[in-house]
């Protein structure tokens, strides 16, 4: 590729260069092209001198020629000096033509100067006929100057106040733009908002509806719970009315052993008479499968030993406890090993 | 989700777990804490005891098997069974049929035999349980055939304290004042005798008064106050030898002489300086010390046990009442504020209790006043006691009392329960005062 790119660079350079060179050359030329009129008009103005002038006229003209050749470059500053120029041509003129006067003044003084007439009014006209042309030219270059002018103000402040109003309209687009994007962003944020809103109403309405649900959802896991629970307690009472009611006829029979037991050692018990309210002795008992005592032992001493000989007295005495075989079997053994509190509350 | 599902069935396995574990651990408590039941009631009676007639001792001047007998009666807590009630008269354990005896509700059963043993006559007993069905004391004592009541004595008071575990004081002897005669004419005299009122000995005869014996703390001399020489002074005598002396002789009113139980000081009431006050006499060296100083009469000192205190009897709230003098502040406390008149106030050998005499509405009785609460109760129904003196054990109060218009001796257990008379001596009877156990005795 940059092969291939290299290839161009040559005919793009000579390219160049050849625009450039036209381009020159055409810069160049326009002065040249002008010059032509400026050249002639200078031409006629010699000529008019050939005919009347001398050699310092020549050299006045070659010099005025080499004068006005010499600041053509720009044709447009070559004018000021082409009106002065007559100026210093006519005084050139009028004193050579004085000098030549003392030679045939007189036989030319009057067609010379009826010529000098002819020619001054000639030259009057074609002077103010060019400064005619001049001042048109000027008036018109002024003219032209000043509309360019005009035309480059008008223009600048066409520019102007294109680029004012394109910077205001720049200004009203950017404010229509601030303003239609802060309405929009208004706008924006009140659909965020209503949206949000919205949104927020969803939410709660979703929540709402979940809460709804979850509490259904509660009250029926709580129904469900409920239900098992009560099942479980009628399962659980079911159970613990057969535990209760074995324990009750365990109890029962107990109590009913153990009233037995309570009646029989207090008609037995002789409290002696030292004995008082604060004494108390406990008896532990052990029975054997008849009711029988096999042991008795003072668990705890009253303190007095014959309080505590009545009460094991007393048990001995009420002894056999034989309703112990009324009592299921499984529920004696639990029975045959006992305490006894005494403790002289009641005297019969 | 799944949670609330298996929620129920999860507690419901611990409900179930639960209810296996409290059964489990009610089964294993009731294990582990035996049935208690409460033994609120009982009978106040006496317990029923058997004593069956000795083998071999009609051939001794007395029956040992009543006088036991007898003694555990007057406790008042025993009910000797009659004898024509027994089905059977064992004499040793090994011939005892328990069943017979339980099925008489006879508690205890004591028999026993004659012998003879390397020092002579004995006497072997066993004492049963018959609700046990054993043993509970079996021994022998060597007896004199004169010494008989003694011996029998000796048993009741081996067993009243297996059964009770309280000493026995059958053995224990009183002393009394007797008062024969009338007008000018009375003679006077002081005795002692066993506790059951037998056995009895003269110590002192006067034409004077004789008043307030009281026993030294080895039971072996008597202090009293003699009027022999128109006036009273304390005399102390030995009571085996009849040896004495007169310990005081003070102006005024030598009287209520009570020896303290370390038996080196004499509290007594002396008037010596005015009306009669509270001294206290060192017996080695007869140095007094008056304890009261007070307007009123202070009269008739006792000592508690430990020695460290004396109950009087003073009128200087107006009437008579108890006070108990601490010899430790030297102060003097009333006990007493039930009824107008206490006195004669002796502390029982446990301290918890002070016995007097109380006039209540019925008259003049022997009460006892739990030093505690202060509640009096009344233990006698005669009316005119007066003197009450405790036994040494504590279980009998021994008074003297109105009966038929002659003094007579009384006893009452200490709880009111139990109460008799003793052996109706000749003339008057006064003044009775219970000895200390016997020195030898332990």
């Amino acid at each position: 590729m940059s092969k291939r790119a290299g290839s161009y660079i040559l005919p793009a350079v000579l390219a160049i260069a050849l625009h450039l060179a036209v381009a020159l050359l055409g810069w160049i030329n326009l002065p040249w092209g002008e010059d032509e009129p400026d050249t002639r008009s200078v031409v006629q103005a010699t000529l008019v001198s050939t005919q009347t002038r001398t050699d310092k006229a020549q050299q006045v003209d070659e010099q005025q020629a080499a004068n006005q050749t010499q600041p053509d470059p720009a044709p447009e500053p070559d004018n000021p000096p082409r009106e002065e120029a007559p100026s210093d041509l006519e005084q050139a003129v009028i004193d050579q033509a004085s000098d030549m006067a003392d030679k045939r003044r007189e036989q030319a003084r009057e067609e010379a100067r009826e010529e000098e007439r002819a020619a001054a009014r000639r030259r009057e006209k074609e002077a103010e006929e060019a400064a005619q042309k001049q001042r048109e030219a000027e008036e018109k270059r002024e003219a032209e100057k000043q509309r360019e002018q005009e035309e480059r103000r008008k223009r600048e402040e066409e520019a102007k106040r294109k680029a004012e109003e394109k910077r205001q309209q720049e200004q009203a687009r950017k404010e229509r733009e601030a303003e239609k994007k802060r309405k929009a962003e208004e706008q924006r944020r009140k659909e965020e908002e209503a949206r949000q809103e919205r949104e927020a109403e969803k939410e709660r309405q979703r929540q709402a509806a979940e809460e709804a649900a979850r509490k259904k959802r509660e009250a029926e896991e709580k129904r469900k719970r409920e239900e098992a629970e009560a099942a479980m307690q009628r399962e659980l009472e079911g159970e613990r009315q057969a535990a209760a009611a074995k324990a009750e006829q365990a109890e029962e029979a107990a109590n009913h052993f153990k009233s037995i037991v309570k009646a029989a050692v207090e008609q037995a018990w002789r409290i002696p008479p030292r004995a008082n309210d604060s004494m108390t002795a406990k008896i532990s008992v052990r029975l054997g499968p008849s009711g029988e005592v096999l042991a008795t032992t003072v668990a705890n001493s009253s303190g007095d030993g014959g309080f505590d000989r009545s009460a094991v007295q007393a048990v001995e005495a009420a002894a056999p406890f034989t309703e112990l075989r009324d009592i299921a079997p499984e529920q004696q053994p639990a029975l045959r090993r006992f305490n006894l509190l005494f403790t002289p509350g009641e005297v019969r | 989700m799944k949670m609330p599902e298996n929620l129920p069935l999860r507690s419901a396995y611990l409900a179930h777990a639960a209810v296996a574990l409290a059964l489990v651990l009610f089964a294993s408590m009731a294990r582990a804490d035996d049935l208690t039941i409460e033994i609120t009631r009982g009978s106040d009676s006496a317990t029923p005891i058997g004593v069956v007639p000795f083998q071999g001792s009609d051939s001794l001047s007395g029956d040992v098997a009543r006088i036991v007998q007898d003694d555990l009666a007057r406790s008042g807590y025993f009910d000797p069974l009659a004898r024509d009630a027994m089905f059977a008269r064992p004499h040793s354990a090994d011939d005892v049929a328990f069943g017979d005896w339980r099925s008489l509700d006879v508690r205890y059963l004591l028999v026993g035999r004659r012998e003879q043993n390397a020092d002579g006559n004995a006497i072997r007993y066993d004492l049963l349980d018959v609700s046990g069905g054993r043993p509970i004391l079996q021994e022998s004592i060597t007896v004199g055939s004169d010494h008989l009541r003694g011996a029998a004595h000796r048993i009741s008071d081996a067993v009243f304290e297996a059964i009770t575990d309280i000493r026995g004081a059958f053995s224990t002897r009183i002393a009394y004042v007797t008062a024969q005669g009338v007008g000018d004419n009375i003679d006077y005299g002081l005795y002692v005798a066993d506790a059951d009122g037998h056995n009895s000995q003269s110590v002192l005869t006067s034409n004077e008064p004789i008043l307030s014996p009281a026993w030294s703390p080895d039971g072996k001399k008597l202090a009293y106050v003699s009027f022999e020489n128109e006036r009273p002074s304390i005399y102390v005598q030995q009571v085996s030898s009849g040896e004495r002396i007169r310990l005081t002789d003070f102006d005024g009113i030598n009287g209520a002489p009570a020896w303290s139980p370390d038996g080196r000081r004499m509290a007594m009431s002396l008037s010596r300086d005015g009306q009669p006050e509270i001294y206290l006499m060192n017996l080695a060296d007869r140095e007094i010390q008056r304890l009261t100083h007070n307007a009123s009469i202070d009269t008739e000192p006792s000592w508690a046990p430990d020695g460290r205190s004396l109950v009087f009897t003073s009128d200087r709230s107006g009437g008579p009442q108890l006070y108990r003098y601490s010899l430790d502040s030297g102060q003097a406390e009333r006990l007493t504020f039930t009824g107008q008149y206490n006195a004669r106030g002796r502390i029982g050998p446990y301290s918890e209790q002070v016995f007097m005499v109380h006039r209540s509405k019925q008259g003049y009785q022997v009460a006892r006043q739990d030093l505690e609460s202060g509640r009096l109760v009344v233990l006698s129904d005669s009316t005119q006691d007066e003197s009450p003196s405790i036994a040494p054990n504590g279980t009998m109060l021994l008074f003297a009392t109105q009966q038929g218009g002659k003094g007579v001796l009384s006893a009452v257990s200490v709880d009111g329960r139990a109460s008799f008379r003793l052996p109706a001596a000749s003339g008057d009877v006064r003044e009775p005062a219970w000895s200390p156990f016997p020195s030898s005795g332990r």
